[in-house]
């Protein structure tokens, strides 16, 4: 071959070289100098994550600064899909070490989230669980243990109802809350105070950014962003006042259920309240359930709980209606009285018959009759032959009028969730809207029904209460109130709850006078007499018991103290207690006993003489309360604040 | 005297800073690559990895001068041995060989371990130089047919290792040597269409499965990007990140935390890109350039047929690794795995080059055909 050939042709190979590193040189122009924007922000965000910092939530305190509900820190195990190599695998891997079937991991990674945010898979698992994760750590990549704060319900199940609990956002309210800035597995409350409160005790989520290395495991902080804490929601409820409730019902419901009689007895309600201001100061529901199982997954047997008979899922004081027996009598008077129905001197006669309608009183089953009676006399055996009378002296329009005056029918508009039951006053246009030919008339005997509480009239236990507070108050109706304040972290108040009046019974002095006469007789030698034996505190009270269709009698108990300037109005409804006398009226006084601080069997005198023995009155002795050393000088509790 | 001063007055100054600088540039950037240790969990020396590379370039360094003090046709009279030898070895390997990462191309000697496929090709470019400057003509369909042959048998073994890169640039060396040695365009051009025809047959029937998805992520990284995408997309994205003046020295976040992959060995370009930016990786370019155009011009000067065709195919070598790996890093090229010259960790390659070097520039040195 001619050297110019060969020549020629190293040529060609040096063309070759030049083209190739040409090619090369410009692809790293296209890459490094048009495109390199874009790579950089590819490779910020392949080493950037940002971890969210949950905000811990607001504290629920009662009145008196005592938590209810705190946070605590629990650890969560949270996924980061985009980091893992083979998610079967780490699925398999993780399911036993978090005791969780497989088919829950998936579907919780099915959920739609944001790249590169953690999913939580599980909440509040045991340091154990941690620990071996840790020690699996290079074969479980894209695994996170997070620190976070969960909810803690101090007390248990205690005003659970109330209080309400958290639980993971669902599709629907995520649609609802978006702008608010919630997110697929935030936590939102879902029932009670943590529900209507939730803008209050949520907080502001804060975040971490972190350099990650390819294993998702943070190399170093690059910035964060402190989570601001949720503000602490003071509620008007007394713990202590709430604790006596809460062990008053259940000690009785225990007790009723065991005997033959009242075996049926397993569900209740007790509200304690300020007339004075609408303040709930108990409430309680009862077979209740404990909130602290829904930190984190719910057991089955948590779950098997929650669907039993009778169920501890609905609030009795507020979410369900009763007819309220002779309990409702207080308006029946209040309209006869008002309507210049009835007066003092009025007498009746009871032989345990209603010679016009021949409807019985309750003596009859006894065969005999109550006898010669006035007003306050009736009021006090709570004498059905006197209320049939009156009722057909007012007639059920005036009676539904005043039922309806004084909040009965309508929610009372507590600010709760779920809110509070309508309840239901029947009177001639309600038979007129929802019975067909007949039926729609309305009979004679039906007024003498609503007149003793029976019939189709319903009221919750709150209804009741704030029915009782309003006699108590002199005629003023409030909103009832579980809220007092909302103070941020650092102590401000954010927000007061003054007491709101939702307007005023138009009844005199005189005809309220002539009923708390009655009410107080009731307490001392009527109906309650015998629970409320010995108890120092001149007491206004009034007993039911309500029939219902389907199984033994309510039983009730509705009153106030003290009489002339009352600062607690107590409800009690014990389902199919049989009796308000024998159920109801013994948890109330159990109530009274710890409002009034007589709940100690033997009140300790404060030894440093400091003078007074605590007369009856607010206040009381109490060395187990929280904080009792902060009262001065001595062992004195200091009274439940107003 | 060992080497004549007046043949030392000869030396190719701009060959032995080009490839001395990438030498360098590589030491560096395999210490930035590794010294926080590659993958989780390794915390060794920080030098160690340097240490390895700086020794294989010492011992590199040595054999290259060895070869100067001898004339380059001393290699032409031991082809015989070199052949059976390269032969033996490549095939020792198959069944005594250590297995890394798939390919069984390793002998295990203490704590090093050697890749006779980097010296099969040096091997096979002195022994190709000689078959075609002393066969019959490589027009003739026989002389083609024979070059061929010379040339398939030690790729066919190492095929065999799984090692389809070296296998590829066995090929590539082959034409370009073949080329220059005067073989008809046109029959070379029938050779590759014959190949082209023939891939799909090879796709499917001879690759691994692993080198098919290699190839396949090649056409679309993203079909897989957790997987055999992986690798190009990190390096691009490193590359890409790197902008014009890079992230500085140590400072490739890719590299660093780990993102990329073998950052240290095949994909070291894209450390280049990523903490020297395009200022670097087109510097890192133009000493190949160098390299390369110092290579062919040894080619063209070279005082007979042999030493042609031995710069030949040391240029053609070189000029293989860097498309075939600088084009993977920049999803150009599948990736195959083949290490970049004088700059990917790996004492065997490292030496191995530079034992190439070493003729090329025994081959420039002792151009004149008329000596004194």
């Amino acid at each position: 071959m001619p050297e110019s050939t060969v020549q020629q042709r190293l040529k060609h190979v040096a063309y070759v070289i030049v083209a190739v590193l040409v090619v090369l040189a410009s692809r790293l122009w296209y890459l490094q100098i048009m495109r390199g924007d874009a790579y950089e922000a590819l490779s910020q965000g392949n080493r950037v994550r940002v971890i969210p910092v949950p905000a811990p939530r607001g504290k629920i305190l009662d009145r008196n600064g005592v938590p209810l509900v705190t946070s605590r820190m629990a650890f969560s195990v949270s996924i980061v899909p985009q980091d893992v190599p083979d998610m079967e695998a780490t699925v398999a891997r993780l399911a036993p070490i978090l005791g969780m079937p497989p088919e829950r991991i998936r579907e919780k990674l099915a959920a739609p989230r944001r790249p590169f945010e953690p999913i939580r898979l599980k909440t509040d698992v045991d340091p154990a669980v941690v620990t071996t994760i840790g020690e699996q750590r290079t074969d479980l990549p894209g695994v996170v243990v997070e620190e976070i704060p969960v909810r803690n319900y101090v007390y248990g199940d205690f005003a659970s109802h109330l209080i309400g609990f958290i639980r993971e956002i669902d599709a629907s309210e995520l649609k609802s809350y978006k702008e608010k800035g919630y997110r697929p597995g935030d936590l939102i409350g879902k029932v009670g105070i943590e529900r209507v409160c939730e803008d209050y005790l949520r907080g502001v989520d804060g975040g971490e950014q972190v350099e990650v290395n390819s294993l998702a495991q943070p190399i170093k902080v690059l910035g964060s962003l402190a989570p601001v804490p949720g503000s602490d929601v003071v509620l008007t409820i007394d713990e202590r006042l709430q604790a006596a409730a809460e062990r008053a019902l259940s000690e009785q419901l225990e007790a009723l259920s065991k005997s033959p009689k009242t075996r049926n007895a397993r569900a209740g309600a007790v509200i304690a309240m300020d007339p004075r201001t609408g303040e709930i100061l108990a409430m309680t529901s009862k077979p209740a359930y404990d909130p602290n199982m829904f930190v984190g997954e719910v057991s089955p047997e948590d779950l098997k709980f929650l669907s039993s008979t009778p169920s501890p899922q609905p609030n009795r004081a507020t979410s369900y209606a009763y007819p309220p027996g002779s309990a409702f009598k207080v308006i029946t008077t209040l309209a006869a009285l008002e309507r210049h129905k009835v007066t003092m001197d009025d007498r009746f006669v009871c032989t345990g018959r209603d010679p016009e309608s021949g409807k019985l009183c309750w003596t009859a089953e006894r065969g005999r009759g109550h006898g010669k009676q006035d007003l306050i006399t009736g009021i006090a055996n709570s004498c059905n032959i006197v209320f049939y009378e009156l009722g057909r002296r007012v007639g059920i329009d005036d009676l539904a009028m005043y039922a309806r005056m004084f909040g009965l029918g309508r929610p009372t508009g507590i600010d709760l969730f779920p809110g509070d039951a309508s309840g239901l006053v029947p009177d001639r246009a309600w038979k007129r809207l929802n019975f067909k030919g007949y039926d729609q008339r309305w009979y004679p005997t039906e007024t003498l029904d609503v007149a003793i509480g029976q019939g189709a009239l319903l009221v919750t236990p709150l209804q009741l209460a704030n029915v009782y507070a309003t006699i108590a108050a002199g005629g003023m109706v409030h909103v009832p109130e579980v809220v007092r304040r909302v103070v941020s972290p650092d102590g401000r108040v954010m927000r007061e709850f003054p007491p709101k009046v939702a307007g005023s019974v138009n009844v005199s002095r005189e005809s309220l006078d002539i009923l708390k006469q009655g009410l107080a007789k009731v307490v001392s030698e009527g109906t309650a007499a015998a629970a409320f034996t010995g108890f120092p505190v001149p007491t206004a009270g009034k007993t039911g018991t309500a029939q219902n269709p389907v199984g033994d009698s309510h039983g009730w108990f509705a009153g106030f103290a003290p009489l002339d300037h009352p600062e607690i109005v107590v409800v009690v409804l014990v389902e199919h207690g049989t009796g308000g006398s024998l159920a109801a009226a013994p948890v109330a006084r159990k109530v009274m006993d710890a409002y009034f601080g007589l709940d100690r069997e033997k009140p300790e005198t404060p030894g440093s003489g400091t003078g007074a023995e605590p007369g009856p009155g607010p206040a009381g002795s109490a060395q187990d309360m929280p904080g009792a050393g902060l009262a001065p000088s001595g062992t004195e509790r200091p009274p439940i604040s107003r | 005297m060992l080497l004549d001063r007046r043949l030392l007055r000869n030396l190719d100054h701009s060959l032995v800073f080009g490839v001395l600088a990438l030498c360098l540039v590589g030491s560096v950037i395999v210490f930035s690559a590794t010294r926080g240790g590659i993958g989780p969990g390794s915390s060794q020396d920080p030098l160690y990895f340097v240490k390895k590379q700086v020794a294989a370039f010492v011992l590199g360094s040595l054999a290259c001068v060895a070869i100067l003090t001898m004339d380059y046709r001393l290699a032409e009279k031991a082809h015989r041995v070199l052949y059976v030898g390269n032969i033996c070895l490549l095939a020792l390997v198959l069944v005594v060989g250590h297995r890394i990462s798939g390919a069984q191309s390793w002998f295990r000697l203490g704590p090093v371990a050697v890749q006779p496929s980097e010296l099969a090709k040096v091997a096979l470019i002195l022994t190709l130089a000689h078959h075609l400057a002393e066969a019959e003509d490589v027009t003739t369909r026989r002389g083609l047919v024979l070059a061929f042959a010379h040339a398939a048998i030690p790729a066919a073994l190492v095929l065999l290792q799984n090692d389809l890169g070296t296998a590829l640039v066995f090929g590539g060396i082959t034409f370009a040597m073949l080329y220059v040695a005067g073989a008809k365009a046109k029959d070379l051009l029938a050779v590759l269409a014959a190949g082209a025809l023939a891939s799909p047959v090879v796709f499917f029937f001879l690759l691994k499965d692993y080198q098919r998805a290699r190839l396949l992520a090649f056409l679309n990284p993203y079909a897989d990007p957790t997987g055999t995408g992986y690798n190009v997309i990190q390096s691009t994205i490193a590359i890409g990140s790197g902008r014009f003046f890079g992230k500085g020295l140590f400072h490739g976040t890719q590299a660093q935390l780990n993102f990329l992959p073998a950052h240290h060995t095949d994909f070291i370009f894209s450390v280049i890109g990523e903490e020297l930016g395009f200022i670097g990786a087109v510097a890192v370019l133009a000493l190949y350039g160098l390299v390369l155009w110092r290579c062919v011009r040894a080619a063209a000067c070279a005082k007979d047929a042999f030493g042609r065709l031995v710069a030949t195919g040391v240029a053609a070598m070189l000029l293989f690794h860097v498309l075939v790996n600088v084009g993977m890093t920049m999803s150009l090229m599948p990736v195959t795995g083949i290490p970049l010259p004088f700059l990917s960790y790996g004492g065997s390659s490292l030496m191995a080059n530079l034992i190439a070097v070493g003729f090329v520039l025994d081959i420039y040195m002792r151009r004149q055909k008329i000596l004194f």
